[in-house]
C-alpha cells in the first residue's frame, strides 16, 4: 500500500521538476586523520551523473570501494515541490603517511558535461599510543558491511608475558565462504592459537558506530613476545564472500529500475571482500634487571613449583625417581625447570618432560613436569639440595623465587657394589690385574712393641757414645804405650854402655883364663846388647842387615858400621878358627873395646 | 731399695716377654683364620694385637690382606700403607697395595718427580729405619776405627791410605744419617692419610661454604699440609690443593 503510494508519487512530480541547474560534486572527509585509521571519503552529486572517475589517491590506500548510492527527496514547501537528488559514491581510505594531503578532483559526467569535484585536503597525523585502537572503526553511517578488527589486550607488555590478540570479524550483510588467506608472521613473538570455535563461528549481536553488527571471534592467538622493543603485528589477510545489496546497473538510476529490482531480490549480489585487519603495535618490555634472581630463565606469569621423590633410604645402584612439577598461569610451554645437582657418582638419566597446557582466552596455563630418574652409584648419606625456581610475575611487576623440598638421602652399601667395574664415573682404565690375587699373608712377623725405633733412641745414643769411649780409650792407650816405649829405649839407651861394660869386664876375665868359648860368646853378647839396646830393636829381628840399615838410618859413619859389622863376623869365625887363641883373643878384646867406644860417640 | 728397683726391671721385663709371647700366638691364630676364609674373625684378632700396643710390618700387611678380603679396600689401602712405612723394602706390600690402589674409584696422575729425588727415596727404601740406624752406627764404627789407623800410623802410606778412606766413609755415614733421620721424621710424622669417606668434595677453604674444587672417593692417598680446627688441607698425588674434614680420612 506504501509502496503504491510511494510510485505514484514518483510518476507525479517526474514530471513536474525541473532538473535543478546548479548542480554540485563535493568531496566530503575528515579534516583530520590518524595513520593508519580508516576513513571514508565520499563524493556527493546533487544530481545524476554518469562515468565517475575515481582520482588517484597517492598516500592511500583503498580498502573499500567505491560504493554507489543514490537517494532522492521530494519536498513540499507552500505548493512548490523541490525534488532533490543526491549520487554518492564512496571509499574507505587508509591513511599510510603523517602529512598534509590533497586529494584531487575526480570526475563525473553530467549531461554529458564533465564535471570536477571539489578537492579536499586531509591532515594525516601520528597515532598516539593511547590512541584508538580500533583503527577499522567505521565512520558512522557507512556502508561498509563487513570488516575485521584486530584487539590485543594489552599493547605493552613484559618479555614473556602472555598477551592474546582477537580477530573478530563485524559484518551486518550475510557473509560466506570465510578463509584466513594471509596469516601474519608474528616475527618476535611465540604464538599460540587458542581459538575455541570448534570450526563454527559465534556470533553475537553489537552496537558499534550507532549501526548493529553480527560480531563473530574469528581467531584468538596467544602471543608470548620474545624479544624487548616495539614489534609489529602484521595484517591478517581473510576473504569471504559477502551478500551485498547492491544494484545491478550502476550506471543507470532509473527510479525503475531500482524499483523493480529490489522487488525482484536480484539486487543481492555475492561479492568477494578481501579483508584485512590494521597492523598492531606492541611493545615489548625487557624484565627489570633489579633484584633478578640468578635461577630465573625467563620464565613469566603465575606459577608453583613443587618436587616429590618417590623414596629417600635406598641401596646403591637401587634407582630412585625425583620429579619436579611447575604449574600455574604463564609461559609454561617455554619455561626451563631447573636441572638439580646430584651428588657426584650419582647416575643421572635424561629427565623426561611433560607438558600439560589448558588454552583459553585468558591464556596458557597448565603444568610441566621433569622426572629424573637417578641411580646412586655409591653408599653414603647424601643431601640434595633444595632447587630454586624464579618466575617474573607481569601483574606484581617483580620476580619471585621458590624452593623446593630438601631431601636427605641415605643409600646403604648394596652387596654388588664394590663389583660393579664399570661404575667409575672418573673412567678409570681396565683393571689389569683382573683374575689375580693378592699375594698372601706372612707368617713370619715379629712383633714389636711399638716404639722401637732404633734411631734416636737411647740405644743408638749409647753405642755412639760407647764407640766414642772405646776410641778415645784407645787412643789415650796407644799414646801412654807410646810414651812408655820411648822411656824403654831411652833406658836401655843409657844401660846399653853399661851393659857392655859389663859384658866386656866378663870376656876380660874369660880373657885371663884363657876360657875361648865363653869369651867370644860374652864379647858377641856385648856387641849384640849393645847395638840392640842402643838402636831399639828387638832381639828376635837383630840381624847382620837390620843393623847395618839401622846405623845407616842414624847417620853413623860407613867406616864404623864396617868395623862393627866385621867384629861380629870375627867374633863368629874366630870362635872355631885355629890359630894362636890368646893373641887373637886379646886383639878382638881391644878391637871391640874400640868399636863400641866410636859407636857411643856416634850414636849420642 | 735398690733390690726392689731391679726387681720391678725384671718383672716388666718379664711380663713383656710373656706378652710378646701370647701376641704371638694370637698372630699365629689370626693367620689360621684368614686361611680359613674367616676374615671377620682374623681381623677381629689382628686388630686386637694392635690394641695391645704391638706392631709389624707383616702384621698390618696381614690386616690389610685381611681387609681386601672383605672387600674394604680403604681399610686395605690404610694397613698397606702403613705396612710399608714400617718395611719400605718389601715388595709384597708393594705389589698388593698397588692391586687394592687399582680396585678404587680415583685414578690420580701423579706428578713426575725429578730423577735425583727418586733415586734419593729408591736409596731410602733399600732399607728399614732401623737398618739405615744400623748402618750409621756400623759405618760410625768404622770411621773410628780408620781415624784410629790414621792416628797411629808409623808409615806415611798407611797415613795416605787411611785418610782417603776415612773421607769416604765420612760421605757415606754423612747420607746413612741423613736417610736415617728422614726415616725416623717420617715414622714419627702422622700426615698421611686415606679417605674413608665413599666420596667427598675437597672444599676451597676450610669451611662447608667453601667452593667445591674436586671430588675424592674413598681410599685415595693423600697428604695433609696444614691443619685448621676440624679442617685439614690436603694435597694429593697430581699436586692438587683443597681443604677436607678430618673426620672423613684416617691418619697414619
Amino acid at each position: 500500500m506504501k509502496k503504491i503510494g510511494l510510485i505514484l508519487l514518483f510518476v507525479i512530480t517526474a514530471f513536474t521538476l525541473n532538473a535543478q541547474d546548479d548542480i554540485t560534486f563535493r568531496a566530503i572527509c575528515k579534516q583530520q586523520v590518524v595513520v593508519g585509521e580508516q576513513f571514508q571519503l565520499s563524493y556527493e552529486l546533487n544530481c545524476e551523473g554518469e562515468k565517475f572517475e575515481a582520482p588517484n589517491f597517492v598516500n592511500f590506500e583503498i580498502i573499500g570501494g567505491p560504493n554507489y548510492s543514490k537517494s532522492s527527496s521530494i519536498q513540499t514547501i507552500n505548493g512548490s515541490v523541490t525534488r532533490t537528488r543526491v549520487m554518492t559514491c564512496s571509499y574507505y581510505l587508509r591513511a599510510l603517511k603523517e602529512g598534509e594531503f590533497t586529494i584531487p578532483a575526480a570526475t563525473i559526467t553530467v549531461n554529458k558535461k564533465k564535471i570536477k569535484s571539489t578537492t579536499t585536503t586531509i591532515k594525516v597525523v601520528k597515532s598516539s599510543d593511547n590512541g584508538n585502537g580500533n583503527a577499522g572503526a567505521v565512520d558512522k553511517g557507512s556502508e561498509n558491511n563487513v570488516f575485521l578488527e584486530a584487539t590485543p589486550n594489552k599493547r605493552t607488555a613484559h618479555l614473556g608475558e602472555q598477551i592474546t590478540l582477537t580477530y573478530k570479524l563485524y559484518y551486518n550483510v550475510p557473509i560466506s565462504n570465510l578463509s584466513i588467506s594471509k596469516a601474519p608472521s608474528y616475527s618476535g613473538f611465540w604464538t599460540k592459537d587458542v581459538t575455541d570455535n570448534n570450526g563454527v563461528l559465534q556470533q553475537s549481536s553489537i552496537i558499534k558506530n550507532g549501526q548493529e553488527y553480527h560480531v563473530a571471534t574469528i581467531q584468538e592467538i596467544v602471543l608470548i613476545p620474545q624479544k624487548a622493543g616495539t614489534l609489529t603485528i602484521d595484517p591478517l589477510d581473510i576473504t569471504c564472500v559477502a551478500q551485498i545489496r547492491q544494484n545491478r546497473k550502476q550506471q543507470s538510476y532509473d527510479p525503475f529500475e531500482n524499483f523493480f529490482g529490489d522487488i525482484m531480490g536480484s539486487s543481492y549480489t555475492n561479492i568477494k571482500k578481501d579483508l584485512k585487519s590494521q597492523p598492531i603495535d606492541i611493545e615489548v618490555k625487557a624484565m627489570p634487571m633489579k633484584d633478578k634472581p640468578k635461577s630465573f630463565k625467563g620464565a613469566v606469569g603465575q606459577f608453583t613449583f613443587t618436587s616429590k621423590i618417590d623414596k629417600t633410604s635406598m641401596k646403591s645402584n637401587d634407582a630412585f625417581t625425583i620429579t619436579y612439577t611447575v604449574s600455574g598461569k604463564g609461559n609454561i610451554e617455554l619455561l626451563d625447570i631447573p636441572r638439580p645437582v646430584f651428588p657426584p657418582d650419582f647416575e643421572v638419566y635424561d629427565p623426561k618432560i611433560t607438558t600439560n597446557t589448558k588454552n583459553n582466552t585468558y591464556g596458557i596455563s597448565g603444568t610441566k613436569t621433569a622426572e629424573y630418574v637417578v641411580i646412586p652409584r655409591v653408599s653414603g648419606d647424601f643431601t640434595l639440595e633444595p632447587m630454586e625456581f624464579s618466575y617474573f610475575d607481569p601483574a606484581k611487576g617483580r620476580y619471585v623465587s621458590l624452593l623446593s623440598d630438601q631431601y636427605e638421602l641415605k643409600v646403604e652399601r648394596s652387596a654388588n657394589e664394590g663389583n660393579t667395574g664399570i661404575i667409575y664415573a672418573g673412567g678409570q682404565e681396565v683393571i689389569k690385574v683382573v683374575g689375580s690375587d693378592i699375594l698372601h699373608i706372612m707368617t713370619n712377623g715379629k712383633l714389636h712393641t711399638n716404639s722401637t725405633l732404633l734411631f734416636a733412641s737411647p740405644l743408638y745414643f749409647i753405642i755412639i757414645l760407647v764407640m766414642a769411649v772405646v776410641f778415645a780409650a784407645a787412643l789415650i792407650l796407644n799414646r801412654r804405650i807410646n810414651k812408655f816405649n820411648q822411656n824403654q829405649v831411652l833406658v836401655r839407651n843409657k844401660k846399653a854402655t853399661k851393659i857392655a861394660q859389663k859384658r866386656l869386664k866378663d870376656a876380660f876375665n874369660y880373657l885371663k883364663i884363657k876360657d875361648q868359648n865363653h869369651f867370644y860368646e860374652e864379647l858377641s853378647q856385648a856387641l849384640w846388647g849393645y847395638i840392640s839396646d842402643k838402636l831399639n830393636i828387638s832381639r828376635s829381628q837383630l840381624s847382620m842387615d837390620t843393623v847395618r840399615e839401622t846405623m845407616n838410618g842414624k847417620n853413623v859413619p860407613e867406616d864404623i858400621v864396617n868395623q862393627f859389622i866385621d867384629l861380629l863376623n870375627n867374633c863368629e869365625y874366630a870362635r872355631f878358627a885355629p890359630g894362636d887363641p890368646g893373641k887373637k883373643m886379646d886383639d878382638l878384646y881391644q878391637k871391640g873395646i874400640e868399636v863400641i867406644t866410636k859407636a857411643e860417640k856416634n850414636l849420642n | 731399695m735398690k733390690k726392689i728397683y731391679i726387681f720391678i726391671i725384671l718383672m716388666v721385663a718379664a711380663f713383656s716377654i710373656k706378652a710378646q709371647e701370647i701376641q704371638n700366638q694370637e698372630f699365629a691364630k689370626a693367620n689360621f683364620y684368614y686361611n680359613e676364609s674367616r676374615y671377620d674373625t682374623a681381623v677381629i684378632i689382628y686388630e686386637n694385637i694392635l690394641k695391645e700396643g704391638f706392631v709389624s710390618a707383616p702384621l698390618l700387611y696381614n690386616i690389610g690382606n685381611t681387609y681386601f678380603k672383605m672387600r674394604n679396600y680403604p681399610m686395605a689401602i690404610l694397613n698397606y700403607e702403613k705396612a710399608l712405612k714400617l718395611d719400605p723394602t718389601n715388595d709384597d706390600i708393594r705389589q698388593n697395595l698397588a692391586i687394592a690402589n687399582a680396585l678404587i674409584t680415583d685414578k690420580i696422575e701423579p706428578l713426575p718427580v725429578f730423577f735425583v729425588t727418586r733415586w734419593w727415596r729408591n736409596l731410602g727404601d733399600m732399607f728399614t729405619a732401623n737398618g739405615w740406624a744400623t748402618v750409621s752406627l756400623v759405618l760410625l764404627g768404622v770411621l773410628l776405627l780408620i781415624l784410629f789407623l790414621y792416628f797411629t800410623a808409623r808409615t806415611a802410606g798407611v797415613k795416605k791410605s787411611t785418610f782417603f778412606t776415612g773421607i769416604i766413609i765420612a760421605t757415606v755415614l754423612i747420607i746413612s744419617t741423613i736417610i736415617a733421620i728422614q726415616k725416623y721424621k717420617y715414622l714419627n710424622s702422622r700426615n698421611e692419610a686415606i679417605i674413608m669417606k665413599p666420596t667427598i668434595t675437597v672444599k676451597s677453604s676450610p669451611s662447608s661454604s667453601g667452593v667445591d674444587l674436586f671430588v675424592l672417593h674413598e681410599g685415595t692417598k693423600v697428604t695433609v699440609i696444614d691443619n685448621d680446627a676440624d679442617w685439614d688441607k690436603i694435597r694429593i698425588a697430581d699436586g692438587s690443593i683443597g681443604w677436607l674434614p678430618s673426620s672423613s680420612s684416617i691418619k697414619y
